[in-house]
């Protein structure tokens, strides 16, 4: 009975092609937009976060405001390590902008100025060379490390080691190589006393990375060390300023899955518009077929096998629909993908069952009334229904 | 088999009531071939309605098959039209998108049946009215005689206790609508029941009794003296 019905109902649907295709086009453009522009949102989120995982690992990025005329110093760091027993260690950096150049080749590049615990403590692994060591700190030598953009351009090559370059004016030796951070990144690394040595920086204590013990968690090494500044800087907590890249992560995350609803919940008024075509469309077709529904009746057809029959066909429009939507949207993403190189989008199995889980719901509902009305006709006045 | 008692149908149109069956009380016994007579307006679709259970009376008593047909729900008329009633109509009513088969087997879906079973019912229907050639033609591809030939296998082929034929030729010319009558004997002969609705005389003539309405009542009458 059902298998017959599920029949009849292809049956109709393709004995109207036109008619058919132009309603099953309402949920499928629903289905479309729903689709693609939940997936567009969820691969511009997922972007991002592959972005911020380059940064490397998490740290607590630590910026001193105001040291209240009392500035840190290296002895401070040692109570903190001692104060905080969730916290790993803590690298103190500098950061500038100095001319770096080669012969006629120069870039404009960011230079931080770290100790030899940053490549520990920020995670940063090296492609070719070695790391700065303290010995190197406490000489202040002209070292540095410079990232893959700018060996490029500077020489034109990535095998750099040995070779010499002029960071604003001073002679350096490129000691090591590290990758970098996005296409148009050009960083540098050199020890921190050479910063304050070549002028770029006063040497100050003023910005640190900390590392938590907990490599997942750094809720608690962020309350400690805030309790312990709050308590160093005169119980100012506006005196210093503590990031967590997750904790930053976490509100992006939560303002794209907010604009993923709201995207969302825009294309299922689409989706609602096609199902009330659907429905426009079955009573058309219900009043066209009085005639033979007057004839199911009248050899025996109950009122509910003629209201399945167009719940089915509602249902099946929709359905259909919605498959030839989640199939177009595939499409559209894979060529989205193609044109913004730098982003993957992809459906999410989730996104596809809601698109068709929603289809199947447009096509019941708004089935439903016009197979209700064709179920209720009345016999004998249908089967005198000319055709 | 069949017994109408004292049956009465009052319609109300636009204020004015109208009998369209008034008092009727009638009786037809199984195998009889009767044919019910009468011109437009006379109450012959009322009655024919009520004898196919589209419609319940309004007054009196209607027993098909030691059956009370009363107020019974749409669905239940439904499947007492299904496996009692088989209609055979004017112009023939069949389903023009499907095929011959499909439509004789449509009753029998509506029943439930088995896909297996059913094609053997339906070949059976469509050997015996002699169209089983034409099965995968539509009725648009068929011809009159041979659409009403489909219809008489698609009323058959539940085998109902009652065949009720409202004006079967109307819409054939003289020499189809012989055959027709002839299939309708042969059946009526194999024992099946036929009540025949028509305003031809010379058609009701071939049935064995005749009854004719007018106005709402009913009288037996007999054309062939």
């Amino acid at each position: 009975m059902f298998k017959q019905s599920i029949k009849m109902s292809f049956k109709a649907i393709s004995s109207n092609k036109a008619r058919s295709f132009l309603t099953m086009l309402g949920i499928i453009i629903g289905v479309m937009s729903l689709v693609v522009l939940v997936s567009l949102a969820s691969g511009a989120t997922g972007s991002v976060n592959d972005s911020m995982n380059s940064m490397g690992k998490n740290v607590l990025t630590t910026t001193i405001m105001d040291d209240k005329g009392n500035p840190m110093v290296q002895s401070d760091i040692d109570e903190i390590l001692e104060a905080c027993p969730a916290i790993y260690d803590i690298s103190p950096y500098l950061s500038g902008i100095a001319n770096v150049k080669n012969g006629s080749q120069y870039e404009s590049v960011s230079i931080t100025g770290v100790q030899s615990n940053y490549f520990d403590v920020k995670g940063v692994e090296l492609i070719d060379g070695r790391n700065i060591i303290d010995i190197d700190d406490k000489n202040g030598n002209y070292i540095i490390i410079i990232d893959e953009n700018t060996a490029n351009l500077l020489f034109n090559s990535i095998d750099v080691i040995g070779n010499q370059v002029y960071v604003n004016g001073y002679d350096f030796t490129v000691i090591g190589l590290i990758e970098s951070a996005s296409d148009d990144s050009y960083t540098g690394i050199i020890p921190f006393n050479t910063m304050t040595r070549i002028g770029l920086s006063e040497s100050s204590y003023k910005s640190f990375y900390v590392d938590s013990v907990d490599q997942t968690d750094f809720t608690l090494a962020k309350e400690q060390l805030e309790m312990h500044l709050t308590a160093r800087f005169s119980y100012d907590d506006e005196a210093f300023r503590i990031m967590d890249v997750t904790v930053m992560l976490d509100a992006m995350n939560e303002i794209n899955s907010i604009m993923m609803i709201l995207l969302g919940g825009i294309a299922s008024i689409s989706l609602v518009v096609g199902g009330i075509g659907i429905m426009n469309i079955m009573l058309v077709s219900v009043t066209e077929r009085t005639k033979e529904i007057g004839i199911r009746k009248a050899i025996g057809a109950p009122n509910r096998s003629i209201l399945l029959q167009f719940m089915l066909e509602a249902l099946v429009i929709s359905l259909l629909g919605g498959f030839i939507g989640l199939i177009l949207s595939f499409i559209i993403l894979q060529i989205a993908t193609v044109l913004v190189s730098t982003m993957t989008f992809t459906i999410s199995g989730s996104i596809a069952l809601i698109a068709i889980g929603f289809s199947v719901f447009v096509g019941v509902v708004f089935g439903l009334y016009p197979a209700y009305k064709a179920a209720k006709k009345p016999t004998i006045e249908a089967l005198r229904h000319s055709v | 088999m069949i017994k109408l008692n004292n049956v009465s149908k009052i319609y109300n149109v636009g204020g004015e009531v109208i009998k369209a069956l008034d008092d009727v009380t009638l009786k037809i016994e199984e195998g009889e071939f009767v044919a019910i007579i009468g011109p437009s307006g006379s109450g012959k679709s009322t009655l024919m309605n009520i004898l196919g259970c589209l419609d319940v009376v309004d007054i009196g008593k209607y027993i098909l098959d030691g059956q009370e047909i009363e107020k019974y729900t749409d669905d239940q008329l439904a499947k007492i039209r299904n496996r009692k009633i088989g209609f055979i109509f004017q112009s023939f009513n069949l389903l023009n998108k499907m095929t011959a088969e499909e439509n004789v087997g449509l009753p029998l879906i509506y029943q439930g049946m088995k896909d297996s079973e059913i094609k053997v019912r339906v070949k059976e229907a469509l050997e015996k009215v002699g169209i089983y050639h034409r099965r995968k033609h539509t009725p648009l591809e068929l011809s009159g005689g041979q659409q009403q030939r489909v219809a008489i296998a698609r009323a058959l082929v539940s085998k109902p206790t009652l065949l009720l034929a409202d004006e079967p030729t109307g819409n054939l010319d003289s020499k189809t609508s012989a055959d027709i009558m002839t299939l309708f004997h042969l059946l009526n002969d194999e024992g099946n029941t036929i009540v025949l609705i028509t305003h031809d005389n010379d058609v009701a003539k071939q049935a064995k009794r005749q009854i004719r309405i007018f106005d709402g009542r009913c009288q037996e009458v007999n054309l062939n003296v």
